[in-house]
Parts: C-alpha cells; sequence; structure tokens
C-alpha cells in the first residue's frame, strides 16, 4: 500500500517549521487540500519519503533543505513553499514576510545569523536524508 | 454577410477593428471572448494595507488553488497568469488549442481582449533599425503609431532611450521610480558617458501606464495591486474592445471559435463552433482579419487547407531573467508606495554578441513574497528572513534578445488535431554577460553570471513569424500588405506575419502594423 503522511500532522509540522507555534485552524483546512493536489501527482518513493521523515518526527526544516540543495525531496519543498503562501494570505502572519521598518545593520545581522543556522541545518539535513534512504 | 471580418479581440484585432472604424466600416469580430468571471472582490487602497487588514486568500489564491501553481506543479508558470482574477485569460486554452509541446512553453489566450489582459503594458515604437528585414517602411507606420498612442495613453519621456523607442511626441509624463529605480538611475545619469561608450542606454519604459488622469481613466495609485486585478490605469485591448462595442461601431460575436475559412467567388465563408456547445456555425463576409495571435492564426491557416506535412516557422524572442541586488538596501522597509512592473530600460548595443539586446528593470513589490520560497540557498526560516531583508533590496532585469538569436521553433499540424511546436534545444551563453553585469554594478547593482536563469523558450510570449511578409511571398507567406499568399481576400494582421522579431516588446509594433494592414485591406 502506499505510504503517506497524515495530513493533519504533516501540516503542523511544515508550520511548526517555518513559523513556529501552532497551525492556526483554517491554514491547516486550506494546506490539506493543496497538500491532496500535490499528493496526487507526487512519485511513490518521493511520497514515502516524507511519510518517513514525519512518523519519526524528524527535523523537516533540515530535511526540506537539504533535499533543496541537492536536488532531491522536491516534493518536501513544494509542500513548504504551499505552506508558505497560504501564510502569506493572513494578516496577522504579515511580519513574517514585510519589514516596515528600515535597518541595514539588523538585515545584515539577520542574514548572517541564517547563514550560520543555515549551516547547522544542511549537516543535519543531510544526514536525515542518508537516514532515509537507507530506511 | 459582414464586409469585414476579424477573428481575435487581442491587441492585434482591436488595432484592426480601429483603423477600419476610423474608414467608417463596422466589422465583424468574432473571439472566444472569456471574460473574468472570479468572483473576488475589487481591492481599493494598496495591496500591502489590504493584505494586513483582510484575508487575501481569495485575491491570491482561489478556491480552485491556481495561485498555488507555482508550489502545485513542476513546471515553470507565468506568475501573474495565476492569480484568481487572470485565471480567465488563459481559461480552456489547452481544451480549445491543444499542444503538443517539445522545449516550447506556449501561452495562449481565448479572453476578450487577450493575453494583453495580463501584460506589462510596455509600448515601445519600432525604429529603421527593428524593420530591417520587413518589407515595410517606418513612414508607413508611424501615423498609426501616434494614433495608438493618443488612444491608449502612453507615459515615459524624450531621453537616451530615445533612439531605440522612437518618437516621443504625445508622451504623458513618466511613472514615479521605486526607490531602488531612482537610486541606479541617478547613478547611471552620474555614470552616463562611461555607459554609452560600451554601448549601455538608460531611460525610462514607455508603458501603457496613465501617470496622469486621461481619456475618463484615473492615474496610476501606486498600489501595487498590478497582479491581482486588472487596474483601469493600465491599457488594455479590452479597453478599447469594450468602447468599439457600446459604440456599436463593431458586430462583436464573442463565444465563437473559427476553425477554417473558405473562399468562394464573392466572398468568403467561415466555420467555426459554438465554444459552449461545440455546434458547428458559420459565417460569410467579404474580406477576413486574422489576428487570433501568431500561434492560432496560423493553426487556422494549416486547417483551412487540411495541411498536415507543412512546418512553418515559430519566432520567439529568447529571454535571460538576472536578478539583481541593491547591497545599500538590504534590511530597507519594502517599498509598499511602487509601481509592481517595469520601471527602467537598458538597451545594450553588444559589440560581442553583434546585436541590440534590451533589458527591462522590474520592481518585484507585485508578486507574493511566497514566490521566492527556496530561491534563496538558507533554510526555509532563512528564507522567510531573505523575504523581509533581502527582497526589498531586489530587482530583477529580463533580458531580451532578438528572434534571430535562436533557430526558430517549427509548427505543424497533427492527424490528432492537435498544434506540434518543436524548439531546438538552445542554451543562452551566460558568460557573454560580463560587461552587462559591470555596468549594472556601476548602477549599484550587483549579480552574477551563475545565478541568471533562463526561462524556458515561450517564456517571452511574444510569438510571431509563421507566416511572414516577404516581397515575393510563397506559400504560407504575406506580401506586403498582409494578404496571405494564395487567397484573395484572407489578411494576416497579428505577428504571424513578422518576418523577424526584434529585441523588444513586441506589441505596439504589431498594433501599429495590424492598423495598417486593416486600412490596406480596406482600400483594396
Ligand atoms: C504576463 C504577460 C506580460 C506581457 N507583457 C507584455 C508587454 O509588456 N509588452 C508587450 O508588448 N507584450 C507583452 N506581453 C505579450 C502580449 O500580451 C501579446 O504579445 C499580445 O497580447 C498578443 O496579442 P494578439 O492580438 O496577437 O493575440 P492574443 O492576445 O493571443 O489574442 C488572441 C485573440 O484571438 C482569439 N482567438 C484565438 N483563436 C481563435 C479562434 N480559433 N477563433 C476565435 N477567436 C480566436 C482569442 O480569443 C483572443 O481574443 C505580455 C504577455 C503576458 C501574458
Amino acid at each position: 500500500m502506499l505510504k503517506q503522511a497524515n495530513p493533519d500532522v504533516e501540516a503542523r509540522l511544515i508550520y511548526r517549521a517555518l513559523f513556529g507555534g501552532t497551525i492556526p485552524d483554517i491554514l491547516a483546512r486550506r494546506y490539506r487540500q493543496a497538500a491532496h493536489q500535490l499528493d496526487r501527482t507526487a512519485e511513490a518513493s518521493e511520497l514515502a519519503a516524507v511519510a518517513h521523515l514525519i512518523d519519526q518526527n524528524a527535523d523537516l526544516e533540515a530535511a526540506e533543505l537539504a533535499g533543496r540543495l541537492t536536488g532531491r525531496l522536491s516534493l518536501l519543498t513544494r509542500k513548504f513553499a504551499a505552506m508558505t503562501y497560504l501564510a502569506e494570505t493572513l494578516p496577522d502572519h504579515q511580519r513574517y514576510f514585510v519589514t516596515h521598518r528600515s535597518s541595514l545593520v539588523a538585515g545584515v545581522m539577520v542574514l548572517g545569523w541564517n547563514g550560520l543556522l543555515t549551516a547547522v541545518k544542511l549537516a543535519h539535513g543531510l544526514w536525515l536524508l542518508r537516514s532515509v534512504r537507507r530506511g | 454577410m459582414a464586409e469585414f471580418i476579424i477573428v481575435g479581440s487581442g491587441a492585434a484585432g482591436v488595432a484592426a477593428a480601429l483603423a477600419l472604424v476610423h474608414r467608417g466600416i463596422r466589422p465583424m469580430l468574432l473571439d472566444a471572448g472569456f471574460v473574468n468571471a472570479a468572483a473576488v472582490p475589487r481591492v481599493h487602497g494598496n495591496l500591502y494595507d489590504y493584505r494586513r487588514r483582510r484575508d487575501s486568500f481569495d485575491l491570491h489564491i482561489g478556491t480552485e488553488l491556481g495561485g498555488l501553481r507555482a508550489a502545485l506543479d513542476t513546471e515553470q508558470s507565468v506568475a501573474k497568469l495565476n492569480a484568481p482574477n487572470m485565471a480567465f485569460v488563459t481559461r480552456n486554452a489547452g481544451q480549445l488549442a491543444p499542444l503538443e509541446q517539445t522545449r516550447f512553453h506556449a501561452v495562449q489566450s481565448f479572453a476578450a481582449g487577450g493575453l494583453g489582459n495580463a501584460w506589462g503594458a510596455g509600448l515601445y515604437r519600432w525604429v529603421e533599425e527593428d524593420l530591417d528585414s520587413f518589407p515595410v517602411s517606418l513612414e508607413q507606420l508611424d501615423p498609426y503609431f501616434d494614433l495608438l498612442t493618443r488612444e491608449i495613453g502612453i507615459s515615459g519621456q524624450d531621453d537616451d532611450l530615445s533612439p531605440f523607442f522612437g518618437s516621443a511626441a504625445g508622451l504623458l509624463p513618466p511613472l514615479n521610480l521605486s526607490y531602488n529605480a531612482r537610486l541606479a538611475f541617478d547613478r547611471y545619469l552620474r555614470t552616463r558617458d562611461t555607459l554609452r561608450r560600451s554601448g549601455i542606454n538608460m531611460g525610462y519604459p514607455r508603458v501603457g501606464v496613465l501617470s496622469v488622469p486621461y481619456d475618463g481613466r484615473p492615474a496610476c495609485d501606486y498600489s501595487n495591486l498590478e497582479f491581482w486585478q486588472s487596474q483601469p490605469y493600465i491599457y488594455t485591448p479590452a479597453i478599447t474592445l469594450q468602447k468599439l462595442v457600446s459604440r456599436d461601431q463593431i458586430d462583436y460575436q464573442p463565444g465563437v471559435l473559427v476553425e477554417s475559412w473558405r473562399e468562394t467567388n464573392d466572398g468568403l465563408t467561415l466555420l467555426a463552433a459554438d465554444v459552449e456547445t461545440g455546434e458547428s456555425v458559420q459565417f460569410t463576409g467579404g474580406t477576413l482579419l486574422l489576428a487570433a495571435g501568431a500561434i492560432n492564426t496560423a493553426r487556422i491557416a494549416l486547417q483551412s487547407r487540411r495541411d498536415l506535412s507543412t512546418r512553418l516557422p515559430l519566432l520567439e524572442n529568447p529571454i535571460l531573467q538576472i536578478p539583481l541586488i541593491a547591497p545599500h538596501s538590504v534590511g530597507r522597509r519594502l517599498d509598499t508606495q511602487a509601481f509592481g512592473l517595469v520601471q527602467l530600460n537598458l538597451v545594450w548595443q553588444s559589440a560581442g554578441h553583434g546585436m541590440t539586446l534590451q533589458g527591462s528593470l522590474i520592481e518585484l513589490t507585485a508578486p507574493m513574497r511566497a514566490e521566492f520560497f527556496g530561491r534563496f540557498p538558507l533554510s526555509a526560516r532563512g528564507n522567510l528572513a531573505a523575504m523581509r531583508v533581502l527582497l526589498p533590496a531586489m530587482m530583477m532585469m529580463q533580458l531580451y534578445y532578438p528572434g534571430s538569436a535562436q533557430p526558430p521553433a517549427e509548427l505543424s499540424l497533427s492527424p490528432n488535431g492537435r498544434l506540434r511546436i518543436v524548439a531546438p534545444p538552445h542554451d543562452m551563453d551566460r558568460a557573454s554577460l560580463a560587461p552587462l553585469l559591470k555596468a549594472l554594478r556601476m548602477l549599484g547593482l550587483w549579480s552574477h553570471a551563475a545565478l541568471i536563469q533562463q526561462p524556458p523558450t515561450g517564456h517571452a510570449i511574444h510569438y510571431a513569424g509563421t507566416l511572414p511578409m516577404r516581397t515575393q511571398p510563397g506559400a504560407y507567406q504575406c506580401y506586403p500588405d498582409g494578404r496571405l499568399h494564395g487567397t484573395r481576400r484572407v489578411f494576416v494582421a497579428d505577428s504571424a506575419s513578422f518576418p523577424t522579431l526584434p529585441a523588444k516588446n513586441m506589441s505596439f509594433g504589431m498594433m501599429a502594423n495590424a492598423m495598417r494592414i486593416a486600412t490596406a485591406a480596406a482600400i483594396s
């Protein structure tokens, strides 16, 4: 049987990886509809890999990053992208997307910090992807 | 029986209709004619204010999730066409005009007003150099450019780009520049002599976007809503169509899919189908003007001869997309009061390429920020951070090459009724852009050859040359007056008749040429 992630758990974990905290109900509902469309056309191997990561409660942000940078697991990246699009339509999520105050110093620091985090996440993500391949 | 029948209500069709109406003729205009039926409430004010107050799911995504196409599909799509309010532009195109494509990604429209409903309205006059291979002179087109400039309301100004964009007569003042574009242009003005010596010129675009109220329409409000709903300050062919219909100057017949024509002794018969029911319908007329877009005009020509063997050329402007960053704007607040499309143009007379290339410098304030998810080599949260602190510092240059920079695609009719389009493999050389990247750095805009993207062929959405004009045409070619070889009363009014495609948004040239051809058809 085709192995697929539980859509509610998937929505919760992807939201947490992107924004932290609890996913709003309306966003979870909309995400389920989008994920359904994505899953319908996805390859079985990718579906199984995503399901495996979710079952393991793995760090999805790390796995997505490693998948994206190595050209694998595009399904997970598209799921993250779908969640990002949907979240951007909510008024209380605007702060994640748009800055209304200017600061070059803050901007550079934010980028530097995220650069460091990315390096750590990438190492973890590559390890996760290896374990998915073995699993 | 109509004296003149035009097929298609896009930019070419309405321009042809306008020319006939100016001569006192009331043409029949046949068209599939979809209109926007999405139940999306109109947004007034600024996009970003609206999003802070209201859930924008209906505006951005829609119940059919069209706005998520970039995430849901593996194929690259044109972002603006995914907006729920723009879905009608490409509605049912795959069913009405099925294609089999290899290395080509055509965008087709069956909307009232055609693809122009979604365009950026970059409307550039042709100059002598653009007409090198046309059996047509600039003097023949200039009166129509003048007339269209008045009809449309085009903003721009007389500047360093006038030698490439033609006369600035009748232009409205240019639009306000965004913060980043203003800084780049100020730097251009300071380094102008050096840049011009290396063949680089910069200036305001010519856009059918009102900088001041004009002809009963309001001026641009810098709301960033250009991607999300039709804005009355952006000209679209649908505006002229509506005007002609409301004045009863044309006999507009939407809901019709024309399949072929048959010439008779005293005129011609058009064989068509009702778009909703599929039932056959016929129209008789004296003269036919084809303006269904270069691809569908060619389809109708091939279907009329039931020709499954001929391969027609299909031209398209190759494009490259160059992401640019203005380092001094990193961390700056987003310029939410901007015009969200083309800010400036750059023309590069490239000695290395031996050709003139045109770049459009585009603001990134109108699309959703999520459009850029995954474009930064950072983690998911890093991408969100980059959307906040890097995107306000970014612009994009769309660089157009002339159609001749790559071999044409081939278009033919398959036995199953599909149109087959095969483009040759073609990789644009990014390394040769080093002088351009250096010039852009002088303007405070940084990039790197490795970041330059080549969208799939077909994404410029400038299709042309399927039935080219020649002084001595052969089969599937036109006379200089637009008449199709081997016919007595069939004229090609759209870009199908272009022998070449300059490195320039083509629609304004096509519209002037459609007026010239319609006038020639009326006289003949
Ligand atoms: C996002 C976007 C941005 C763009 N920006 C620019 C820009 O800035 N500047 C520029 O110059 N160009 C731009 N373009 C390209 C421009 O929109 C097109 O080149 C132009 O609109 C083509 O006009 P057309 O009249 O040839 O054909 P279309 O616009 O394709 O219209 C075809 C018409 O024919 C009808 N039709 C087709 N087949 C049949 C049939 N068999 N029977 C009956 N009716 C039929 C359709 O219903 C439609 O009304 C852009 C396009 C897009 C999508």
